[in-house]
């Protein structure tokens, strides 16, 4: 239990770190969300400084930071000025859809990579590891932009997947069934895309974990007692291979609100992606805080299930 | 009708044993042949890469002989079935080099010595935890330890657990391949006292193979030496010792006795 507080007090003290500095540099980039206001000469400099005094830009920064940090406890994580409303609600609509697709393409890769990296581990030296091997490097090689393009062109040429978006027109009016179908089908590339783009380093990981824990002496000294393949595999190897792949679990769960913004951006997905682009650009910066706060929670969170995990599967971590 | 071997037959006697590896010109093994009565505990030493290892390991089933035969209790280990093997595995326990990196880190030690029970499905798992600990015991080690983990034992004590482990399942033929090289001089007096102990008490067949030929002179009743895949003499330690025939086994001999005079 001391443990776990420990390691959330981090994780506290960390996230409180990262929105200090994510607020100080937002003031150091030039220019605000009214910058090209000032550009319109039927705008007076009195107006955008109105503008400025009705949200707060023109406090000094820590007045600033002590404001958005009371925002942030009422889970409204600032203002947007480009959508005039809290940043929280706009966030949280924008999150189920990224979640949506990154979890099921986190679970999907694992739970791909994880027979093939073992399988791969156990053919060692032969032409099929070779194979596999090959095919995983050429598919590193090839940028996610590029595949999501690819698979974009095909998707128009030839009519199989909808070439965007998240639903059909005239979705509402669907049956449950059938409005879940729809998700699916719209999910199928951009889920292809990111499975594709996590396979090669995850299938890399296992296989070199299970490599190492296939070669480690108390799995030579089980086979030499005539131990059964599965018990050998569930008992002795997995476990043994099991750290670095929790640690890269962690990293996974913590890149779930950033491995897909592109692709969504790309394949017009409705999540994150868009809006903190859109963000960026409009120098909204609320909006632009949000969404590196809410990446760094989940990062500190996938540390955090991480730690948790290897402390209960080690026992001598446990006892250190 | 029985088919068990006389008694005064010898337990393991390996016939024209050769192993070729693929990709290597010479054999790992040359035609080796050696006799190992009931009871009695065979030194198989040679410089490292004479072919000992192999030779252990075509011995536990690990590696396929190329030509040769090995009897064992009257059965020949090459031309087993895979059931059959896996039973043969019980007769038959090794003792791998730092014995104490072949402990599963994540098991507690009633866990790591009862496997081989479980593997060789003998007995209910509170049958095998207290036969665990009766082992253990056996090789002093405390029932309170039981619950520990590996890590939590000294170097000595691992080796225990390595040896509470191998004869768990009353092996006939114990084979320490290099199992003591790297021990301190206090802890090589003590896992070798408990190994004469448990000869004694349990008369146990062992094959003892080291580089090391006065760790073998200490407990073993003959030697054999190997020398390039071959096995280039065998007999009594005393006999061994003091009219080494053999060049490979004056080196040896040689070897050792300058180590001995080395001023300490």
């Amino acid at each position: 239990m001391k443990y776990v507080a420990r390691r959330l007090l981090q994780a506290a003290l960390l996230l409180l770190v990262v929105s200090m500095l994510s607020f100080l540099f937002s003031t150091l980039a030039p220019g605000d969300y009214y910058s090209e206001l000032r550009l319109d000469p039927r705008v007076s400099a009195e107006t955008i400084a109105g503008l400025r005094a009705q949200y707060g830009l023109d406090r000094p920064l820590p007045a600033r930071y002590a404001a958005w940090l009371a925002s942030a406890a009422r889970g409204d994580f600032g203002y947007s000025l480009t959508y005039h409303g809290p940043v929280g609600p706009l966030l949280r609509e924008r999150l189920r859809a990224t979640l949506l697709l990154t979890v099921t393409a986190t679970l999907l890769a694992w739970l791909l990579a994880i027979p093939v990296g073992i399988w791969n581990a156990t053919q060692r030296g032969t032409w099929r590891d070779g194979a596999v091997r090959l095919l995983l490097a050429l598919l590193l090689s090839v940028p996610d932009l590029l595949l999501a393009i690819g698979f974009l062109v095909l998707a128009v040429q030839t009519g199989w997947f909808p070439p965007g978006g998240m639903k059909s027109p005239g979705w509402d009016s669907l049956g449950s069934m059938a409005r879940a179908r729809d998700i699916a089908w719209h999910m199928a590339l951009p889920v292809a895309v990111l499975v594709l783009g996590m396979l090669p380093v995850l299938v890399r990981h296992v296989r070199a974990s299970m490599a190492e824990a296939l070669d480690a002496p108390f799995a030579w000294n089980a086979r030499a007692q005539g131990i059964p393949r599965l018990r050998l595999l569930f008992r002795h190897l997995m476990p043994a291979a099991l750290n670095p792949l929790i640690s890269l679990l962690g990293f996974s769960l913590g890149t779930l609100l950033s491995a897909s913004l592109l692709i969504e951006v790309l394949m017009g997905w409705p999540g994150l992606g868009p809006l903190f682009l859109e963000a960026i650009m409009a120098r909204d910066f609320g909006v632009v805080l949000g969404v590196v706060m809410m990446s760094t929670t989940f990062l500190a969170a996938g540390n955090l299930v991480a730690d948790l995990l290897l402390y209960r599967a080690d026992p001598r971590i446990r006892v250190r | 009708m029985s088919t068990d071997p006389p008694i005064d037959a010898p337990l393991l006697r390996i016939c024209g044993l050769t192993k070729t590896y693929e990709k290597r010109h010479t054999p790992a093994l040359g035609d080796v042949n050696l006799a190992l009565g009931r009871g009695r505990i065979l030194g198989l030493v040679g410089p490292s890469g004479s072919g000992k290892s192999t030779l252990a390991r075509c011995l536990t089933l690990f590696e396929e002989p190329t030509a040769g035969e090995i009897w064992f209790e009257g059965r020949d280990l090459c031309r087993l079935s895979q059931r059959e093997r896996r039973l043969m595995r019980a007769q038959i326990q090794i003792i791998f080099q730092e014995p104490a990196s072949t402990l599963n880190p994540r098991f507690t030690a009633a866990e790591i010595v009862a496997e081989p029970l479980l593997i060789q499905k003998r007995g209910n798992p509170s049958e095998q935890r207290e036969s665990a600990i009766r082992m253990m015991e056996m090789v002093g080690l405390a029932r309170e330890a039981a619950g520990r983990r590996a890590h939590q034992f000294s170097g000595g004590q691992r080796q225990r657990l390595a040896i509470a482990r191998a004869l768990i399942l009353d092996p006939k033929l114990l084979i320490l391949d290099e199992s003591f090289s790297g021990l301190d001089a206090a802890l090589e007096v003590q896992i070798t006292g408990l190994l004469q102990e448990l000869r004694q008490r349990l008369g146990l067949t062992m094959i003892l193979i080291s580089h090391d030929l006065s760790l073998a002179a200490e407990l073993a009743d003959e030697i054999a030496v190997m020398a390039n895949g071959a096995l280039v003499e065998q007999a009594a330690t005393a006999e061994l010792l003091a009219r080494p025939r053999h060049p490979s086994t004056r080196a040896l001999l040689e070897a050792t006795l300058a180590l001995s005079w080395r001023p300490s």
